[in-house]
């Protein structure tokens, strides 16, 4: 590793723990495990994407500067709390009664495989270069960013169809540019760190998902999936893509999701929080935040429907936290005033090509599911997988594999509305769209295998040693 | 029928023996990347910015006086290198970029508008613009053609 390298990853680790710090901060916590630290660092990014817009409306030229402030009071405050509450705070018990991870080969050699494809991402990461939007559209942003200071309606002139790309997300162009700000100054090449704190979340995000419905054995099987798919592992994650951020997002909101304990409600629910966080990430995430919010309402249904009224008053503070991240983002949107013209618009012309591409679209997206090269046997595992947690009732699987169904069907149905060659779009696209899912798949895929190979045990219940509450006790 | 409680040992067989399919192929398709990947691995960090790109770009700059607007022309449809001069050199000069198609009027129009006083041109061969001196920058750093750096008659 050059020292260039070095000094970005230290920095980027740095800022990862900012972001957590301000998470921390929201949601009232005093962290003790690396998945709670996980769950606080993606809300902290998501939290300071969405404050990026007011930041640069008050402060358009210091919103940068802000955001550090914001970072540094968070971490400083987190800090003087645990100093003032000293050594009373210690680490909980944990409630499990699983075998010691040491005295487990089978879980151990899963761990050090995961080590490994995620030493060998970082590696990885900082040599593979960069895919065209990693250039083009969020370094480019980040380059405005760092130099202008704060979100702007600044383009390059005469380009008015990329325009389009102020509209995307900032989340991963603020990191890019407070990582080159930390270093003083910007290059396309030093910001490449900021993606490995992205891939262990990812990895330690969907073991806590699957935790909560498998044993510590198939959780790290969920990971290992995971971890060896190619397009997150390398190819467009690698190169910079903001896909593999968003599936981490993904995992942890499925875990969040799972979880079953009680406390989570009210504003302070980390579902809430990690849901309005993937608006920030990628234009994905608000197709993502609305299909999460319809999954919620379904496993409650699905669960005990006596018991929606008081569920759905229990969470409408949750509610309101997705709600304005969904209007921050819709604001920055309107405030831009650009026109993505790459879809759209709903007319009698588009609904007709749309009417007469069904099929095309159709067949081509099963083409890049099932591509063995990328997927193996990944998707048709994961229907059948589906298919196996409906049949056992489980309400929550079974939630989140629809949700995971759904949202395959929209991503695909979006191309319907291009205006770029179907062929050409979902080629660039829908591979990198399904990796998103991934992570949520991968859980349902590990649950339905524990069933196989133990099918006394329920499909959503680990075994007892998994029954208490993630991510606090885990592993 | 296969349920979740009560499936038959045939089922139950199959599933398994998928399942292991599954893992395998999951263990196959990262063995494949990761192989294809270690030339990655073995040569020095890939750049966004190629070499012969860098030589190119300091040859400008040295050029190019602070705050000069600046035209880029690609002969044929071109989507990475013209928009990375545009990156490369904001934010102390504009880029302004032309695709085909090409011709002397645009040029016109955009100095207007722009009052740009010099230009890239890329291409097999490049669009002349009206240059009153060019440098040839050297080959394009991908595909065939070459690049002319230089500045436009008033």
């Amino acid at each position: 590793m050059t020292p260039g390298a070095a000094a970005g990853t230290v920095a980027a680790g740095l800022l990862a723990y900012g972001f957590a710090a301000v998470g921390e901060a929201l949601l009232g916590r005093d962290s003790k495990t690396l998945f709670a630290w996980n769950e606080s660092f993606l809300i902290g990014t998501g939290v300071c994407g969405a404050l990026l817009f007011p930041f640069s409306l008050i402060v358009p030229k210091g919103a940068l500067t802000a955001e550090f402030g914001l970072m540094i009071a968070a971490a400083v405050a987190l800090a003087g709390r645990r100093i003032l509450r000293g050594s009373s705070s210690k680490p909980p018990r944990p409630s499990s009664v699983s075998r010691p991870l040491a005295s487990d080969g089978i879980a151990l050699a899963l761990l050090a495989a995961l080590v490994l494809l995620a030493l060998g991402f970082g590696a990885l990461n900082l040599r593979y270069g960069h895919s065209w939007d990693s250039v083009q559209v969020w370094g480019t942003r980040a380059q405005m960013l760092f130099v202008q200071g704060g979100l702007s309606r600044h383009w390059f002139p005469e380009e008015a169809y990329d325009t389009r790309l102020l509209g995307y997300p900032p989340l991963i162009p603020l990191f890019e540019a407070l990582l080159c700000r930390a270093l003083g100054a910007f290059d396309f090449d030093a910001f490449k760190p900021v993606f490995f704190p992205f891939y262990v979340s990812l990895l330690l995000a969907t073991y806590a998902a699957a935790r909560t419905l498998c044993s510590r054995r198939w959780a790290l099987v969920a990971t290992l999936l995971t971890a060896l798919l190619p397009e997150l592992s390398s190819r467009s994650a690698a190169g910079g893509y903001v896909d593999m951020p968003l599936a981490a997002f993904v995992a942890a909101a499925v875990g969040a999701g799972l979880r079953t304990d009680r406390k989570e409600g009210g504003w302070r629910s980390a579902l809430a929080w990690l849901m309005g966080a993937m608006t920030t990430a990628k234009q994905e995430g608000m197709v993502l935040a609305l299909i999460a919010a319809c999954a919620i309402p379904l496993a409650w249904m699905m669960e005990r429907p006596r018991h929606i009224p008081a569920r759905a008053r229990s969470s409408w503070p949750g509610a309101l936290v997705v709600l304005a991240f969904i209007a921050a983002r819709i604001s920055y949107v309107r405030w831009l005033g650009v026109h993505d013209a790459t879809w759209g618009p709903f007319d009698a012309a588009h609904r007709a090509r749309a009417l007469k591409s069904i099929g095309l679209v159709a067949s081509l997206c099963l083409k890049f599911m099932l591509d063995p090269a990328t997927w193996g046997l990944f998707w048709p595992a994961f229907f059948v997988a589906a298919a196996l947690i409906a049949a056992s009732g489980s309400a929550r699987p079974m939630a989140v594999a629809l949700a995971v169904a759904a949202t395959i069907a929209v991503y695909a149905a979006m191309f319907l509305m291009t205006n770029w060659v179907i062929e050409e779009h979902i080629t660039g696209a829908y591979t990198r769209l399904l990796a998103q899912l991934a992570p949520a798949a991968a859980v349902v895929i590990a649950a339905a295998g524990q069933w196989i190979w133990s099918p006394r045990r329920p499909a959503d219940s680990p075994s007892r040693a998994a029954r208490a509450p993630a991510p606090a006790n885990m592993p | 029928m296969i349920t979740a409680r009560n499936p038959g040992r045939l089922a139950l067989l199959l599933l398994r023996l998928f399942s292991i399919l599954v893992a395998a192929s999951a263990l196959l398709c990262g063995m494949v990347v990761l192989r294809r990947e270690r030339t990655a691995l073995a040569e020095p960090a890939r750049t966004a910015f190629h070499p012969l790109f860098r030589a190119q770009l300091d040859e400008v700059r040295g050029r190019l006086p602070a705050g000069a607007e600046l035209l880029h022309l690609s002969a044929s449809p071109e989507y990475w290198y013209s928009r990375l001069w545009q990156r490369a050199l904001y934010p102390d000069n504009e880029t302004i970029l032309m695709q085909p198609p090409l011709s002397l009027d645009r040029v016109h129009a955009l100095r207007a508008k722009y009052r740009a006083r010099f230009a890239i041109s890329a291409g097999d061969p490049p669009f002349d613009p009206g240059f009153l001196w060019k440098i040839d920058l050297g080959p394009l750093a991908l595909g065939p053609g070459q690049n002319w750096f230089g500045e436009l008659a008033p």
